[in-house]
């Protein structure tokens, strides 16, 4: 008997607001994003879009207080409906987060082990010695050399490929069954981005580990990613099979993004075709298709009537004009 | 530079309710030490021995009641408002003035003019500050109100000039003051048009936080009748008078030390106002 | 043939240039380079390579310990009031983090009305203006963004505020600094076409210094690779990215993620 098994994250027509002076701000609207366990999605979109608020919205991790809507199950549970004590015990234990720059994820006046020590002890995984040997466990598998000396280390003194590494440690000294990595790799170096992909990739084969990878970088979601979807202004544009989006794209945002990348085989004298504009701001999103300003196979359908994304099971895409695969 | 922080104190203090009403009640005291000699007929040097001690009631003569030597205590009171706003704000702004010039000198040049800059400052706050007093009290006019501000400006510079130091380090580091220097703009002028600038929010913050120090500093002095002399008062020398009579005579303690709380408690919460809104990054 | 038919000297020329610091940035041994009028040459390194404290030298912000460097064949340990002051309108910065490098009290108008004001101060103010509304032509922005706070804007319209007060006071060579790393990858290509356009239309020369060699490989001609403060490999931009001779050029190659293209959509 096959069966399909049950998401790790459950997140359907999931709505983050923000109060502001002039009302309330969609910072994300209506987002269904089911994610399998060790599998790994990939969220792509241009800063504002969304993709951040999105996960860290469910688990109150936003910088300020968001309203979030729809459902949100973590391995079955509501997230919605816990109280602040509950999903502290679900951080960190259940879901692993990395975030974008190490030196100001980690407190600099403490150790590295006291603070991978930290999380073992909080979520009652291990204490004193024990927890010290677990995390000198830890710093192995994610590679980090002499690792015992790391151990009575300070922030400051590890390099930023370094700092990362034992992000990752501590986002998974508690196993969980999922890990959110937003921007895991932007304030990096090429070589380091790349050894901390190889990491995340490693890890996730070795504990069947679900990742929902978030990135403005194609390159970063490609290696890793199972599935991939695109966001822009709140909203789920584009979703299906990695290999298969970035082979042939359906909407023409996915295409403008891919377009845009640098890539070493290109020709020195063949324009890089950036995507005219900006993203549009909440308050002000464009009526109908909120990227038809910037798309160039914008029609009069798409000002003034905004697309559904619309699914043939594998791949799904919200466009009036979508792109032939 | 000055326009754009008026501009913006203009149209964001008002959203600070606390800050506001803090910054109201400064201004009602202030007015009313100023406009005192018109609101009422006593002049505070006024010796009435026949009315000595009686205690203020809104239908007597005297509002606030007098002290030991018959001298009206809301006149009192008010002058002694007056000589602490001075002697507080003057302070305040000489002290500031120097703080920041030795400060963002120091952080700025760095090296060794910095280090030697910072150990005067080190060595300066190592002295007792008393002391010091004592000594140009004893060497001008006891209770002459330059020295005295002199004395006391010359303590209250030392944690600017550490705080800008501080401020003017980190920004020197910043890429657009190297932009500034690539642009081949003289040292005078980063100082003045990036530098000050940016240290500008958390020095006019601290210097509303400075007044009601400079003031405390004032009225410690006078209670130890170090500060200003008779028949001048301050409300520190007022609360060292009325804290003698303080069981017979309570509201000659009283309405100084009210005075004294009001004032400070508005500066305190005001300059934390100012800091809110001058700081570009809390602006949103 | 005449003695005096020398050829100019190139716009740049460094040779053994050594920067020694007591902390603990990136220090520079030995870097010898050149760059001709109107070339473009990158500078491909990551963090701890000294390819900053490089830019920082040419600018002649941090001081020289050994070496030389030449600008249009006079070298800097040689230069005057006259000659900083010239230097500045040979060679400006672009630097990684736009919002840093703007001064947050200072609205963008009175921003980029300063290289006028220092370098130029017979101008009048319209005068000003004019250069101002021209250039933010070129940089693709418009006047609307005058009056704006730098944190009131992108970050790409922040990077293009800083490239057009760069180019404010016409100079040589732009030398930019991780100009996109900081960046969307989408708005990476617009400031890219944006360096790209005034490379090629006012023959500016660039210095591009970048992790990211495909942007390198697209922008530049030349390229040098640092490593350690050390040049570990140089030469024309194809050969040496196509041809890496030295095991961290392939080490560098190797880590650019690699997207493959998509094929021809209707």
């Amino acid at each position: 008997m096959s069966s399909i098994p049950a998401p790790v994250l459950e997140l359907r027509d999931l709505t983050v607001q923000f109060a502001s002076r002039e009302g309330p701000l969609v910072a994300v609207a209506g987002v269904t994003l089911p994610v399998r366990p060790g599998e790994c999605v990939g969220i792509v979109g241009e800063s504002g879009a969304g993709k951040s608020q999105l996960l860290l919205a469910p688990f109150r991790l936003t910088a300020s207080e968001a309203q979030v809507s729809g459902i949100a199950q973590l391995a079955g549970e509501d997230l919605l409906a816990l109280d602040e004590r509950a999903l502290d015990r679900v951080r960190g234990a259940q879901v692993g987060f990395v975030f974008q720059d190490p030196m100001s994820s980690l407190t600099p006046h403490r150790t590295i082990g006291d603070q991978i020590i930290e999380v073992l002890e909080h979520h009652g995984r291990a204490r004193g010695q024990a927890a010290r040997e677990r995390a000198l466990a830890l710093l192995h598998k994610v590679r980090i050399d002499e690792p015992v000396r790391r151990l009575g280390q300070y922030p400051h003194e590890l390099s930023g490929g370094q700092r990362q590494r034992v992000l990752i440690a501590i986002a998974v000294a508690c196993d969980p069954a999922l890990l959110i990595a937003d921007e895991p790799t932007t304030a990096l170096d090429v070589t380091v981005q790349a050894e901390v992909l190889t990491l995340l990739a490693a890890l996730r084969a070795e504990r069947s580990l679900a990742i929902v990878l978030v990135s403005h970088d194609f390159g970063v979601v490609s290696r890793l990613a199972d599935r991939i979807v695109v966001m822009y202004a709140g909203r789920v544009v584009e979703e299906g099979p990695a290999p298969a989006v970035i082979a042939a794209p359906r909407h023409p945002y996915t295409a403008a993004l891919l377009d845009c990348i640098a890539r070493m085989d290109d020709s020195p004298d063949a324009p890089l075709p950036p995507i005219p504009g900006q993203p549009p701001e909440p308050r002000a999103l464009p009526a109908g298709c909120a990227f038809h300003p910037r798309c160039s196979r914008a029609q009069a359908r798409c000002r003034s009537e905004s697309p559904v994304l619309a699914s043939d099971g594998q791949r799904a895409a919200a466009c009036h004009f979508p792109l032939s695969i | 530079m000055a326009g754009s922080i008026l501009a913006s104190v203009g149209t964001e203090l008002p959203r600070h309710r606390a800050a506001l009403a803090a910054a109201v009640l400064l201004a009602v005291l202030c007015l009313i030490a100023l406009a005192a000699p018109a609101l009422t007929p006593h002049a505070p040097g006024t010796i009435d021995l026949a009315q000595a001690g009686s205690p203020p009631g809104l239908g007597a003569a005297h509002w606030w009641g007098t002290d030991r030597l018959g001298r009206d205590v809301f006149a009192r009171t008010m002058q002694g408002l007056r000589v602490s706003l001075l002697i507080g704000f003057v302070a305040a702004f000489v002290s500031v003035a120097i703080g920041v010039a030795w400060g963002a000198l120091a952080g700025y040049a760095g090296g060794r003019l910095d280090a030697s800059m910072m150990r005067i400052v080190d060595i300066l706050y190592a002295l007792p500050f008393v002391f010091f007093v004592i000594i140009l009290a004893t060497l001008f006019e006891r209770g002459d109100v330059l020295v005295l501000l002199a004395a006391i400006a010359s303590v209250g510079w030392l944690t600017t000039a550490r705080i800008v130091r501080g401020q003017t380090l980190a920004l020197r580091q910043r890429e657009f003051i190297e932009a500034a220097r690539a642009l081949g703009m003289p040292t005078a002028q980063i100082l003045w048009r990036h530098i000050l600038p940016n240290v500008a929010g958390p020095v006019i913050a601290y210097a509303t936080l400075t007044v009601p120090q400079m003031i405390l500093y004032e009225s410690f002095l006078s209670f130890l009748g170090l500060g200003v002399q008779e028949p001048l008062a301050s409300l520190g020398s007022l609360i060292s008078e009325g804290a003698r009579d303080m069981e017979t005579a309570s509201w000659l303690l009283l309405a100084p030390a009210g005075c004294l709380t009001a004032l400070t408690l508005s500066l305190n919460v005001l300059g934390d106002g100012l800091r809110d809104v001058l700081d570009p990054r809390t602006r949103s | 043939m005449s003695a005096d038919r020398e050829p100019p000297a190139p716009l740049l020329q460094v040779r053994g240039l050594a920067v020694h610091y007591r902390a603990h940035r990136g220090a520079l041994h030995d870097i010898s380079l050149e760059l001709g009028k109107g070339g473009a040459l990158g500078i491909c390194g990551e963090s701890g390579s000294g390819k900053s404290t490089l830019l920082r030298a040419l600018l002649g912000l941090v001081p020289i310990s050994h070496g030389e460097i030449h600008w249009y064949g006079r070298s800097m340990a040689t230069f005057g009031g006259k000659e900083w002051r010239a230097l500045r309108r040979i060679v400006q910065p672009v630097f990684q983090d736009p919002f840093a490098s703007l001064d947050p009290r200072m609205r963008v108008g009175e921003i980029l009305a300063e290289p006028l004001r220092v370098h130029r101060p017979e101008l009048g103010s319209a005068a000003r203006e004019r250069q101002i509304a021209a250039l933010l032509v070129r940089v693709g922005l418009t006047a609307t963004v005058l009056p704006h706070y730098p944190h009131e804007l992108s970050g790409g319209q922040c990077q293009r505020v800083c490239i057009a007060r760069a180019m404010l006071l016409e100079p040589a060579v732009l030398v930019c600094d991780e100009p996109v790393s900081a960046l969307d990858v989408s708005i990476q290509a617009q400031i890219l076409a944006v360096l790209q356009t005034l490379h090629r239309e006012s023959g500016t020369a660039l210095i591009f210094v970048s992790h990211n060699l495909a942007l390198v490989r697209r922008l530049c001609s030349q390229a040098i690779v640092l490593r350690g403060g050390a040049v570990v490999e140089a030469g024309p931009t194809r050969e040496v990215l196509d041809n890496p001779q030295h095991q961290y050029t392939r080490e560098l190659i190797a880590a650019v993620p690699v997207v493959p293209r998509r094929k021809r959509q209707g």
